[in-house]
C-alpha cells in the first residue's frame, strides 16, 4: 500500500503508531468528507496520556479537521460526514448516539482566536462549571481561583474578576480561555493553533503553560510553527493532503525522520 | 475658479448637490411649519388662559408621587453611600441583601411594569424600576469591594436620580395645572372642538389635555411589544440558531410578506376578526367586575394585537441580524465546553447580541407609536383617559388622521391642535429612534 504524494512515494498511512505508556484516545482508520470532497484519508493516530501531541503540516492538510473530529465539533458543519472510529477508553466518540455533552466535557478545546464570552472574567470561567454541576458560591469561587491559577493568569486578574473578559489583552484572553476549559476538568485539551493570533511574549507564556498542563491533562496541539512543535510536544504527527504521513516521538521526527517528505517540510523547503 | 463656474463644470455633482440640499430643506421646512403652527396654537390659548400656572398642595407629598420621591431619595442616598471611599454604613449589611435572588428582582420588575401599564401614577412605576437598577448596581459595587477591583465612579445615575427627584417633588406638591402648557401636558381631558357656537375662537368647554391621547398611544405601543417581543425574538433565535436552511427559506419570506401587508388591511382585519375576540374576554372581565364599562369592538387591546403583528417582522429581522453578527467562535466556544444548543443560545448568544435585540425593540416601539391607519380602524375615535383597555379610545396618530379627514375649517383652534400633537409625536419617535441607533452602534462597535 503506497501512494504518490508530492512527487514522492510514501506509505498510505504510517505503520509506526507506538507510544509509551497509556493511550488516552485512539483514532482508527478515519475518513472524512466535506460534501464530495474528501479531507481525511484513513488516519490512525494514538494519543498518549499526559503527553503533548503536536500535529503539523501545511495549510489545508486536514490537521484542524482531525482535531475538531476528536470532540465532534465537525458536527456543526452540516455537509461533513465521516467513517472510522475514535475511542476514548470504553467510550466510542464517533458513535451515532454518543453523548456530545459528555464528550465535550471530557475533551475541552481552545481555539485559534481567543474567544472569551462577553461576560465577566469570573463568569467566563464559571460558565462551564455551572453547566455540569451545581456548585455553591464557595465551591465555585474555589474552582475559579484554582483554574485561573493553573492557567497562570490569576495574578493578573485576581483584582478585576468582575471586569469583562473581552477587556483583557490577546494573550490574557487566550489564557482565560484555557482556564475556562480547565475549570470543567477535562481529560484531554485540544488546542487549535492557540498562539497564531498572539505576539511572541504571549506565545512563550502559553507554551510554558502547555508544558505545565501536561502533568494533569493530555494535550493535542495543532501548530504551524515547527519550533513550537519541537519545544512543547512529546509526539509529533506530520500530515499532508489529508493523510497522516509520519508519526513518532518529537525528537525522532525532528532529528531523523523516516521520510524525505517530512524532512523537507521540517527544514522549511516546502509548505 | 468661482463657485458658479465650478457648478457648471461638474454637472452631475451639481445635480446631486441640489438633490441632497432639497432633502435637507424639506426636512427643515416640515419641522419649521410644525414648530410655528404649534407656537401659534399655544399662544392662541395663552391669550385667554395664560401660559402656565399651578396651585401648591403640600398634602400631595403623601400621594403616590410622594412615595416615588421617597424611594428615589433612598436610592440616591444608597448610590452615593456605595460609591463613597469608605462604604462603612453599607459594609455592615450582608452581601446577600445586595445580590437578591433573580426571582425577587424579576418580581419587583414585573410589579413596576404592571404598575406603569395599569395605574395612573406613571412616576411611581418609573421610580420602582430605577430602584431595582440602583439595587443591582450597588450589588455589583459591594461585590467588587469585597473581591477587590476597580470601582468605576459614574455620576450618570446620580444625575438621573436627582432629575427625577425634582420631577416627583414637583408632581407631589403642585396641582391644578392650567394655562396653555399646563393644560396640554398635564390635564387629561381632550375636547379640542368643544360644543361652542363659534368654534373659531376659544371657548370655555374646549380642553386640550393631550395625556388622554398619549396614554392610549403608550397602551397600544407597549401592548404591541408584549406580543411582538416574545414572538419576534423567538423567531429570530429559531432562524439564526436552529432552523435548517430549507425551513429558514420558508420562514424568512413569510416574515417579509407579513411586513408587506398594507396597514389599512391590518386595520380592518383587527376590526372584523380580532375585535370580537377581545370583546369576549372583555365581557368575561366585565361580568367579574374587573372593568367598570362594558367592552366595545373598538379598543386599545385590539390595536395592540394588530400593531404587535405589524412590528413583529421588524423585531425578528433586526434581532436575527444581531444574532448572526455574533462571531461563530463564541458559539463554538460554548459548545466545546459541553453546553447544549439551548444553553449556548440562552446564556451566550442572547447576551452577546443583547444590545442589538434591545435596539430592534426600541425602533419597533417607535414604529408602533407612529402607526396610524391600523390603530385608527382598530382603537376608535373617542379620546378618553382611562386604564380600561376594553373601551374605545384614541391615539395621537388616530386623532390627527381623524382631524385632517374631518370637516373642520382651516385656521380654527381645533385644527391647530394637529400641529401640536404632531410635534409631540415627532419628539417621541425622534427620541426613540436616536436611542435605538445609539444602542445599535454600541453593539456594532463590540465586534
Amino acid at each position: 500500500m503506497s501512494e504518490k504524494i508530492g512527487g514522492e512515494v510514501v506509505p498510505d498511512s504510517t505503520k509506526k503508531l507506538d507510544v509509551n505508556g497509556e493511550i488516552d484516545l485512539m483514532i482508527e482508520d478515519l475518513d472524512l468528507w466535506y460534501g464530495d470532497k474528501q479531507a481525511l484519508y484513513g488516519v490512525s493516530l494514538p494519543i498518549a496520556k499526559n503527553s503533548v501531541t503536536a500535529l503539523i503540516g501545511p495549510s489545508g492538510c486536514g490537521k484542524s479537521t482531525l482535531l475538531r473530529m476528536m470532540n465532534r465539533m465537525n458536527d456543526l458543519i452540516s455537509i461533513c460526514h465521516y467513517d472510522g472510529k475514535i475511542s476514548m477508553g470504553d467510550t466510542e466518540i464517533t458513535a451515532k448516539d454518543a453523548d456530545l455533552v459528555e464528550i465535550r466535557k471530557n475533551i475541552g478545546m481552545v481555539f485559534q482566536r481567543p474567544n472569551p464570552f462577553p461576560k465577566s472574567i469570573y463568569d467566563n470561567v464559571g460558565y462551564g462549571v455551572k453547566l455540569h454541576t451545581k456548585p455553591t458560591r464557595e465551591e465555585l469561587d474555589a474552582i475559579i481561583e484554582k483554574s485561573l491559577k493553573r492557567a497562570a493568569i490569576w495574578d493578573e486578574v485576581s483584582d478585576r474578576m468582575h471586569d469583562l473578559g473581552t477587556s483583557l489583552s490577546g494573550g490574557q484572553q487566550q489564557r482565560l480561555c484555557i482556564a475556562r476549559t480547565i475549570a470543567v476538568e477535562p481529560d484531554i485539551i485540544l488546542m487549535d493553533e492557540p498562539c497564531s493570533a498572539l505576539d511572541p511574549i504571549a506565545t512563550a507564556a502559553i507554551e510554558e503553560l502547555i508544558l505545565e498542563l501536561k502533568k494533569d491533562f493530555t494535550v493535542v496541539i495543532v501548530t504551524h510553527s515547527m519550533s513550537q512543535a519541537a519545544r512543547v510536544s512529546d509526539y509529533t504527527g506530520f500530515m499532508y493532503l489529508g493523510r497522516l504521513v509520519e508519526f513518532g516521538e518529537t525528537d525522532k521526527i525532528f532529528s531523523d525522520p523516516d521520510l524525505e517528505l517530512t524532512k523537507r517540510y521540517i527544514t522549511g523547503r516546502f509548505g | 475658479m468661482s463657485f458658479l463656474q465650478r457648478l457648471t463644470k461638474d454637472k452631475a455633482g451639481t445635480i446631486l448637490f441640489v438633490m441632497s440640499l432639497s432633502v435637507i430643506l424639506i426636512t427643515l421646512g416640515i419641522i419649521q411649519t410644525l414648530l410655528f403652527e404649534t407656537i401659534a396654537f399655544f399662544s392662541d390659548i395663552a391669550e385667554h388662559r395664560g401660559w402656565f400656572s399651578f396651585d401648591w398642595d403640600f398634602s400631595g407629598i403623601l400621594s403616590a408621587s410622594g412615595f416615588a420621591c421617597l424611594l428615589l431619595v433612598v436610592a440616591l442616598f444608597l448610590d452615593r453611600e456605595s460609591k463613597a471611599v469608605k462604604g462603612t454604613l453599607l459594609s455592615s449589611i450582608p452581601l446577600y441583601v445586595w445580590n437578591p435572588h433573580h426571582g425577587i428582582v424579576k418580581f419587583v420588575f414585573s410589579v413596576a411594569i404592571l404598575q406603569l401599564l395599569f395605574n395612573d401614577s406613571f412616576l411611581l412605576g418609573i421610580s420602582i424600576l430605577f430602584c431595582v437598577i440602583v439595587w443591582r448596581s450597588i450589588g455589583k459595587i459591594q461585590m467588587k469591594r469585597i473581591l477587590g477591583g476597580n470601582i468605576e465612579i459614574s455620576n450618570l445615575w446620580r444625575n438621573i436620580l436627582s432629575l427625577f427627584i425634582l420631577i416627583t417633588v414637583f408632581d407631589a406638591i403642585t396641582m391644578n395645572y392650567s394655562g396653555a402648557l399646563g393644560e396640554f401636558f398635564f390635564q387629561n381631558q381632550w375636547t379640542p372642538t368643544g360644543a361652542c357656537e363659534d368654534r373659531r375662537s376659544l371657548c370655555e368647554t374646549m380642553s386640550f389635555g393631550v395625556n388622554s391621547l398619549l396614554l392610549t398611544t403608550l397602551q397600544v405601543a407597549f401592548g404591541a411589544l408584549v406580543i411582538a417581543v416574545p414572538l419576534g425574538v423567538g423567531c429570530a433565535i429559531y432562524l439564526s440558531e436552529y432552523a435548517p436552511p430549507r425551513l429558514a427559506a420558508v420562514v424568512k419570506p413569510t416574515l417579509e410578506i407579513l411586513a408587506g401587508i398594507p396597514s389599512v388591511v391590518y386595520g380592518f382585519f383587527a376590526f372584523i376578526y380580532i375585535g370580537p375576540l377581545v370583546v369576549e374576554f372583555g365581557e368575561y372581565a366585565f361580568a367579574n367586575g374587573w372593568i367598570d364599562q362594558p367592552p366595545n369592538v373598538l379598543n386599545p387591546i385590539n390595536g395592540a394585537i394588530v400593531v404587535g403583528i405589524m412590528i413583529l417582522p421588524l423585531i425578528a429581522s433586526m434581532s436575527e441580524d444581531a444574532l448572526r453578527a455574533v462571531p461563530n467562535e463564541l458559539r463554538e466556544g460554548s459548545l466545546a465546553l459541553g453546553a447544549t444548543k439551548i444553553e449556548t443560545t440562552m446564556k451566550v448568544m442572547i447576551q452577546a447580541s443583547l444590545s442589538g435585540i434591545i435596539a430592534s425593540i426600541i425602533l419597533a416601539l417607535s414604529r408602533a407609536v407612529g402607526e396610524t391607519m391600523a390603530v385608527t380602524l382598530a382603537v376608535g375615535t373617542v379620546a378618553v383617559y382611562t386604564s380600561n383597555m376594553f373601551v374605545p379610545a384614541q391615539t395621537m396618530t388616530a386623532y390627527i388622521a381623524q382631524r385632517v379627514g374631518g370637516d373642520l375649517p382651516f385656521g380654527e383652534i381645533g385644527y391647530l391642535t394637529i400641529f401640536a400633537v404632531g410635534l409631540y409625536l415627532f419628539a417621541i419617535t425622534l427620541c426613540l429612534n436616536l436611542l435605538g441607533n445609539k444602542v445599535l452602534s454600541a453593539y456594532r462597535e463590540a465586534y
